[in-house]
């Protein structure tokens, strides 16, 4: 039978759960702002009775328990890193977006005017003042092409410095992380806030570089980098070093001494690089080709005439060994440059014919590049096109890689405060409602690859 | 007055701008009021007929925003249906809707 002091003793233990229980709540809303901060729940156990007759000892406190739910946090991370990719391509797509500039009032427009000064010389074949025109806009072409040159390579040393700065903060974090992991497997309880700060170094560092974490058996969390590389084991970091290479000077990442700059595929870095060595290269090449090719057609209709002189035409260009660097080489030939009376006009070679000059002014609507199949305009709207393709499905991937998050967030606010009946029955409302949605998805898919058909 | 092509992809997107909305904001509600409008807009756009093909210049740039919306709306929903997995476990309510009793618990990563 229980007696006087164990009835004071039941009473005292369920005061000391009380008064830990209100810590513990307060401790939470004193933490609602804080980032990754996880709630804390008190667990409770009843004691056992000391005797048969006894209706038992009150209440003990277990332990106080950090609600981390590992699939979400790693959902979460998941997104964040797809995120984090998406923003640094739009970004930098962005810049290369309002580079490129509108149709009507960029590099089309030069090309208009080009064949308009031809135009003009062929009603004049005589005019002075039209063979300097000529290659006036000739000389404004050139400069024109190589001026976007110019921008796609600034776009690219932009993200480039972006890459080194966000290295940086990779090793901080890194160090961040592996001093976590070795305070929290030392202190071995009361860890709740250092693992706290943890998730959300671990966080940023998925943000930054696409890092994928790993729990060990210590209690500590590995982190390993672009194809598995480790980053932090346990209470050790690697650091990833940053080195300058190639013409440009751009960075390369290394860890370990293997250089990972092509494996990092997601993340912030992930993002950048993409923007440095894939898109904005491409569209270069494409410029390229379309300035070596508009250099090629010029020269070789101007060739084919005569010029004040009644001499066969030289190369209007600055002839192009090959298509690879030729948006930065282009230029108009310097000896032509300096004497107007070079410029073919003539298709006889008598004074006064302007059959060449209207040759080159009809290259206007010829297809004479991207292997014939565009026109100088054409090819440059194909671009245009291209990148603003590319920044609209950017846009569309972070948009949908911020719905997620926020969902998740949701979701997982939503259902940490309630009792698991309630929140699974939300949960299995939320999915038949979606399910009523989707079953259109199909229809819609197969509807728009009709209509396609129909408009194409 | 006539609703053209272009009209009914239009009013496709919204309805799936609309679902995408709920879905991100994890309210079923908003989620199953979502489905009307989409089964309207879905059966409006697929009583056109090749005959009726409008050939609105922006029609291709209007179909290839519908389709993100899809992807998007799908991308969302999967997102749900795995939470949902992991929280409720594949088999936590029987098909009576009683909870089973071994169902999957939710994940607690550390206690202290």
């Amino acid at each position: 039978m229980s007696g006087l002091f164990e009835s004071l003793s039941t009473a005292t233990s369920a005061l000391t759960a009380a008064r830990l229980g209100l810590d513990v709540t307060g401790q939470n809303l004193a933490n609602v702002n804080t980032v990754g901060y996880s709630r804390r729940t008190l667990i409770l156990a009843d004691q056992p009775p000391g005797d048969a007759l006894s209706p038992g000892r009150g209440v003990s406190v277990v332990a106080v328990q950090a609600m981390r739910d590992a699939f979400v946090n790693t959902r979460l991370r998941t997104e964040i890193t797809g995120g984090a990719y998406d923003a640094a391509v739009l970004d930098g797509m962005t810049e290369v977006e309002a580079a490129v500039g509108l149709p009507g009032e960029s590099l089309d427009v030069e090309i208009t005017a080009f064949f308009d000064a031809f135009a003009t010389l062929a009603q004049d074949p005589t005019s002075i003042s039209a063979r300097e025109a000529v290659i006036g806009q000739g000389t404004s072409l050139s400069a024109a092409f190589r001026t976007m040159t110019e921008r796609f390579t600034a776009a690219r040393r932009n993200a480039d410095a972006s890459i080194a700065s966000s290295a940086d903060e990779i090793n901080q974090l890194a160090a961040e992380v592996a001093a976590l992991n070795t305070q929290i497997v030392s202190r071995g309880f009361d860890v709740e806030s250092l693992r706290d700060r943890r998730d959300v170094a671990i966080s940023r560092l998925s943000e930054l570089g696409g890092v994928t974490a790993t729990t060990n058996a210590e209690g500590g969390v590995d982190l390993a980098i672009g194809s598995g590389r480790p980053l932090v084991v346990s209470g050790t970091a690697y650091a990833l070093t940053t080195a300058t290479s190639g013409p440009l000077g751009l960075t390369s990442l290394s860890i370990g001494g293997y250089d990972i700059t092509g494996e990092i595929a997601g993340g912030r870095i992930g993002g950048l690089l993409a923007v440095r060595d894939t898109l904005v290269p491409g569209y270069q090449t494409s410029l390229d080709q379309m300035a070596y090719d508009f250099a090629s057609a010029i020269n070789t209709a101007h060739q084919a005439g005569f010029d004040a002189t009644g001499s066969p035409g030289g190369a209007f260009f600055t002839p192009l060994a090959g298509a690879a660097g030729s948006a930065a080489a282009i230029d108009v030939d310097a000896t032509l440059a300096a004497d107007s009376a070079l410029v073919a006009a003539s298709g006889t070679g008598s004074i006064g014919d302007n059959a060449a000059a209207r040759a080159i002014a009809a290259l206007r609507d010829a297809r004479i590049a991207n292997g014939n199949t565009a026109t100088a305009v054409g090819a440059w709207g194909q671009i245009a096109f291209r990148v603003g393709s590319d920044v609209r499905g950017a846009q569309a991937s972070n948009d949908t890689h911020d719905a997620v998050t926020r969902q998740l967030q949701r979701l997982r606010d939503q259902t940490s405060g309630v009792s698991v009946d309630e929140e699974a029955a939300n949960l299995m409302r939320f999915q038949r409602s979606y399910e009523a949605s989707a079953r259109y998805f199909t229809t819609i898919v197969d509807t728009l690859d009709t209509l396609m058909n129909m408009v194409r | 007055m006539t609703t053209t092509l272009l009209d009914a992809v239009a009013r496709l997107q919204t309805a799936l701008d609309t679902l995408a909305h709920a879905l991100t904001a994890g309210d079923e509600r908003a989620v199953l009021a979502a489905e009307e409008p989409l089964a309207t807009a879905v059966t409006s756009l697929a009583a056109f007929r090749r005959t009726d093909a409008d050939p609105d210049p922006g029609l291709p740039q209007a179909i290839a925003a519908v389709r993100a919306a899809v992807s998007r709306c799908q991308t969302l929903g999967g997102s749900a249906s795995q939470f949902s997995r992991a929280v409720l476990g594949d088999a936590s309510y029987s098909a009576r809707g009683l909870q089973l009793v071994n169902a999957a618990p939710r994940r607690v990563t550390s206690i202290t």
